[in-house]
């Protein structure tokens, strides 16, 4: 017989509690089943304004039940106690009982996780994104500083990449992001393995980028979770979403309104939820074109956000949103550098008839693909680079519920955006996008001996 | 605001249609049947795309109903 040994970063710590996961909102069910059928008197989250429960509260009491993700943190207070909770019916998400695990003391992660480390992470990732829900686990003001490493800054600073106890697991999975540009390098290899529907409708000129713009975007919208060359930071925001990659303009990077067109009329036609545009031109004086539009609003009446760049003409004076992203059902997106100011160039909101700056998102010093025949890696600047990081967030968001599409989607984006302190709304709209990320949840990471684990043990007596 | 530079066109015309008013099949016959070509139909966003004399256009989407806008093709490019 062999056995496995695992060598733990630490012994592991119990606090003399027990979790117990099962149903969420129970509410005042679990309060009196825990009361009548075990003896213990525990308090529910439901009873803390937000529910925001203190770490005093937890300590108090017999326990307290967190109604939004189905966990109750009890001490019980022998055997009994502990074998009855195990059968509690009103918790069991089966015939088989909760799931109750002696609550674990946890640490600060370091960025250099060991796999076993990465293993408990994910567990606990997993579990929270099972039980978690989004309410009464909304990010918080502290949580401002958790970024990740290992990202680049726009993908840290829309929450897309996100260290722990956070959560943003989001993939864009399921879902179609439609890049209508200069075409994709289809030979990247960043991109080797994923599902990419093509087309160019630019006469004579085949999808390949020779440009380099429209790689770069769909990098950021869709680009890997971990380049090819394995040392390059992450930079693709939906990592597993589908690709279409529409050439809309030739590799001078210039295009025709009929081409455009023909480019949102393909992924409407092939269902994509989000169409990403890095391009545009002056509005001038006439106001938006009544096609796009026009165009926009069939979009999305079939569940299609257009997102599109807001134009970069304001280096010497401010200047209005370009055309088509000042379209009022365009999601028009400004330029944020690192410190989320808004990029020099960046257009912004006119009066009337003019478009204006729906929100922002990175668009200095982006890091993304470009061709293999450019160098594989580059950086660029532009309200381009932030379109795709919105397009890409939108995917994100579309995938964490079925009804964020079309307008829902960008009522989403629009109210989940982070407002930012000093710069005019005009310039940013709701200010930089984020990624539907969370606080985690506090699910313990199960300990060596849980195998063994017998539901008489541990009780209070035994943890002392 | 600065002045901003004309856009450049193609000689070709965009033309959106109201779809609770008509078929986009139903303008292109009568953009035809009075001289203008339609090069392009994009059914998903009812558009199309149109070719004839500006005059001659502009003349045509007067007259039949269910057009929303017709303007002059331009070229866009990236950001």
């Amino acid at each position: 017989m062999t056995s496995e040994i695992i060598e733990l970063p630490r012994e592991p710590e119990f606090t003399g509690r027990i979790l117990v996961v099962g149903r969420p909102h129970q509410g005042k069910k679990a309060q009196k089943a825990m009361k009548n059928d075990v003896g213990l008197e525990i308090a529910s989250s439901r009873d803390f304004d937000d529910q925001n429960v203190t770490a005093e509260a937890i300590e108090s009491g017999d326990g307290i039940y967190f109604d939004e993700i189905g966990v109750a943190v009890v001490t019980p207070s022998d055997a009994d106690q502990l074998g009855r909770i195990s059968s509690m019916s009103v918790l069991a998400e089966d015939a088989d009982g909760p799931i109750v695990e002696p609550e674990q003391m946890m640490y600060a992660l370091a960025g250099d996780f060991g796999d076993y480390v990465r293993g408990f992470r994910d567990a606990a990732n997993a579990l929270a994104d099972q039980y978690g829900a989004p309410s009464g686990q909304m990010p918080q003001a502290a949580d401002a500083g958790m970024l990740a490493v290992g990202a680049t800054w726009g993908l840290q600073k829309t929450r897309t990449v996100v260290s722990f106890p956070l959560i943003q697991n989001r993939t864009g999975k399921g879902i179609k992001v439609c890049v209508l540009d200069t075409g994709m390098d289809l030979n990247h290899p960043d991109f080797a393995g994923r599902n990419i529907t093509s087309r160019s409708f630019v006469p004579g000129e085949a999808v390949q980028d020779l440009q380099g713009h429209g790689t770069h975007c769909i990098g950021t919208a869709c680009g890997p979770k971990e380049p090819a060359d394995g040392t390059t930071d992450r930079y693709g925001v939906a990592y597993e979403a589908e690709i279409f990659a529409g050439k809309v303009l030739n590799n001078g990077g210039s295009g025709a309104d009929g081409w455009i067109l023909a480019g949102i009329n393909w992924a409407v036609a092939n269902k994509c939820e989000v169409i990403s545009m890095s391009l545009g031109a002056p509005a001038g004086g006439a106001g938006f074109s009544q096609v796009y539009e026009n165009a926009a609003l069939a979009a999305l009446n079939a569940g299609c956000l257009i997102i599109a760049a807001s134009g970069n003409e304001s280096t010497n004076g401010l200047q209005p949103v370009g055309r088509p992203a000042n379209s009022p059902s365009i999601m028009a997106v400004g330029a944020l550098d690192e410190n989320l100011r808004r990029a020099a160039f960046s257009n912004v909101t006119f009066h009337p008839p003019h478009g204006k700056v729906d929100i922002a998102g990175p668009g200095v010093r982006v890091l993304s693909s470009i061709p293999v025949a450019q160098g594989t890696h580059g950086l660029k600047s532009g309200t381009s680079m932030a379109t795709p990081h919105v397009a890409g967030i939108a995917a994100l968001i579309a995938e964490s519920n079925a009804s964020y599409r079309g307008s829902a989607l960008w009522q989403r984006l629009i109210a989940t955006a982070d407002a930012i302190s000093g710069e005019p709304a005009g310039h940013v709209g709701a200010g930089v996008v984020q990624a539907p990320y969370r606080r985690n949840v506090v699910v313990k990471p199960l300990p060596w001996w849980w195998r063994y684990f017998q539901p008489t043990y541990p009780t209070a007596e035994a943890a002392e | 605001m600065a002045d901003q530079e004309e856009r450049k066109t193609t000689g070709r015309f965009t033309c959106a249609i109201d779809p609770s008013m008509t078929s986009l099949d139903e303008v292109a016959r009568q953009f035809e049947q009075r001289g203008v070509t339609v090069e392009e139909r994009m059914e998903f966003i009812g558009t199309l795309v149109l070719r004839g004399k500006p005059e001659v256009v502009r003349q045509a989407a007067g007259a039949i109903e269910g057009v929303r806008s017709v303007e002059p093709e331009g070229t866009m490019g990236t950001w």
